[in-house]
C-alpha cells in the first residue's frame, strides 16, 4: 500500500476508485495506493482518515459507528449516540473496563463473530486507549434518565438506531447497498438494547453479563 | 399525481433495500433517508419489477391476502403513488409495449 500526503496527483495516469473532498482537502483511494492532497491541518486529515476507513471497511464486512466501546470481562459493550448522548460519560464511568474509544467505534464481522475495535478517533475522554478488539456483547442506545434500565431492541429498532450513527460518505447506490447488507447482518447478529442511565457507574449493574 | 391501473412501475435504481423483521427497509443514498414498508408494502415492493402494472400487482395482492380485487387495486394505486411521491418507485416510460 502506497500512501502519500500532499504529494500531487496525476489524474490521467492514476484514476481513483474512491474520492472525497473536505474543505479543499482531497482523498483519492484505490486498492494499492491512497493519496491525501490539499491537507492544511490536522482536522482535515482526521476527517479524511474517517472517510477512508469507512470506505475500506465496506469491503471487509465492517463499519464505523458513533459509539464508545468499553471492554469488560472480555466482551465489548458498544454505547452509541450522537454528540451529547453520553458516550464520553459512559466511558468515564467504567473504571473496571478497558475503554477502546469514546467517540468512533469500528465493528467488523470476522470468523463468524462481530468484534469491536478501538480507533484513533477520540472525543472528550482523551485517555490512552488500548489498540485491541473484543467480541461484541451488545449495542446500547444511550438515553440519559433518572433510573438505570435496559430494554431489548428488535433488529429493525436497532437498525433505526444505527443508521443515523454510522459514518458513511458515499452516495453511490452500490456502496449503500453494501452498507445496508452489512448493517442488516449486524442487527441480526448483534443484540441491541436501549440503555436509560443516570450518571454513575451503577448502570453497569443492569447490563447483561 | 393520478396513476392508471395499466401504468407500469419500477424500483428507483438509485436506492438500497433489504428485508429485516419481515419488513423492507429502503435507503435513499442521496438524502440518507430511511423508509420502512409494512407487510403489504413489502409484498408489493418484492413484486415491482418494471414489467407489472398496478392492476397486475393488485391481482397478486388480492391472491395472497384476503382482500377484494377492487379494494386491492385502490390500495395498490394509493401505495404506488405514495412511493412515487417519495421517489421510491418511478413509472416505466411508455415503449409501445416492448417491456410486456
Amino acid at each position: 500500500m502506497y500512501i502519500a500526503l500532499n504529494d500531487g496527483w496525476d489524474a490521467e495516469s492514476q484514476p481513483a476508485e474512491f474520492a472525497y473532498e473536505f474543505e479543499g482537502a482531497v482523498l483519492r483511494a484505490g486498492s494499492s495506493e491512497t493519496r491525501f492532497d490539499g491537507v492544511r491541518n490536522e482536522y482535515a486529515l482526521d476527517s479524511l482518515l474517517r472517510v477512508l476507513l469507512s470506505w475500506k471497511l465496506a469491503g471487509c464486512n465492517g463499519f464505523l459507528l458513533h459509539a464508545a466501546t468499553v471492554v469488560r470481562n472480555g466482551k465489548a459493550y458498544v454505547f452509541t449516540g450522537r454528540s451529547g448522548a453520553g458516550k464520553s460519560t459512559v466511558a468515564s464511568l467504567s473504571p473496571e473496563g478497558s475503554v477502546l474509544t469514546d467517540e468512533i467505534s469500528l465493528l467488523r464481522f470476522e470468523n463468524g463473530v462481530w468484534r469491536a475495535y478501538g480507533t484513533p478517533f477520540w472525543g472528550e475522554f482523551r485517555a490512552a486507549g488500548s489498540n485491541t478488539s473484543a467480541p461484541v456483547k451488545g449495542i446500547f442506545r444511550l438515553v440519559q434518565a433518572a433510573e438505570n434500565r435496559v430494554t431489548t431492541l428488535r433488529p429493525m429498532e436497532l437498525l433505526r438506531v444505527l443508521l443515523p450513527n454510522v459514518l458513511f460518505f458515499s452516495a453511490e447506490p452500490q456502496a449503500n447497498r453494501r452498507l445496508l447488507e452489512i448493517l442488516g447482518q449486524a442487527v441480526e447478529g448483534i443484540s441491541g438494547y436501549e440503555l436509560a442511565f443516570r450518571k454513575d457507574p451503577a448502570f453497569w449493574e443492569v447490563l447483561p453479563e | 399525481m393520478t396513476s392508471k391501473p395499466s401504468d407500469l412501475w419500477q424500483k428507483n435504481p438509485a436506492l438500497a433495500w433489504r428485508e429485516i423483521d419481515e419488513a423492507t427497509v429502503i435507503i435513499s443514498p442521496t438524502d440518507s433517508v430511511m423508509h420502512e414498508l409494512n407487510d403489504t408494502g413489502s409484498f408489493l415492493w418484492k413484486n415491482i419489477d418494471g414489467q407489472r402494472s398496478a392492476a397486475e400487482l393488485a391481482g397478486l395482492l388480492a391472491g395472497s391476502y384476503e382482500v377484494a380485487p377492487d379494494v386491492a387495486l385502490t390500495d395498490t394505486q394509493a401505495l404506488l403513488e405514495e412511493m412515487s411521491s417519495r421517489k421510491l418507485v418511478i413509472p416505466v416510460p411508455a415503449t409501445g409495449g416492448e417491456l410486456r
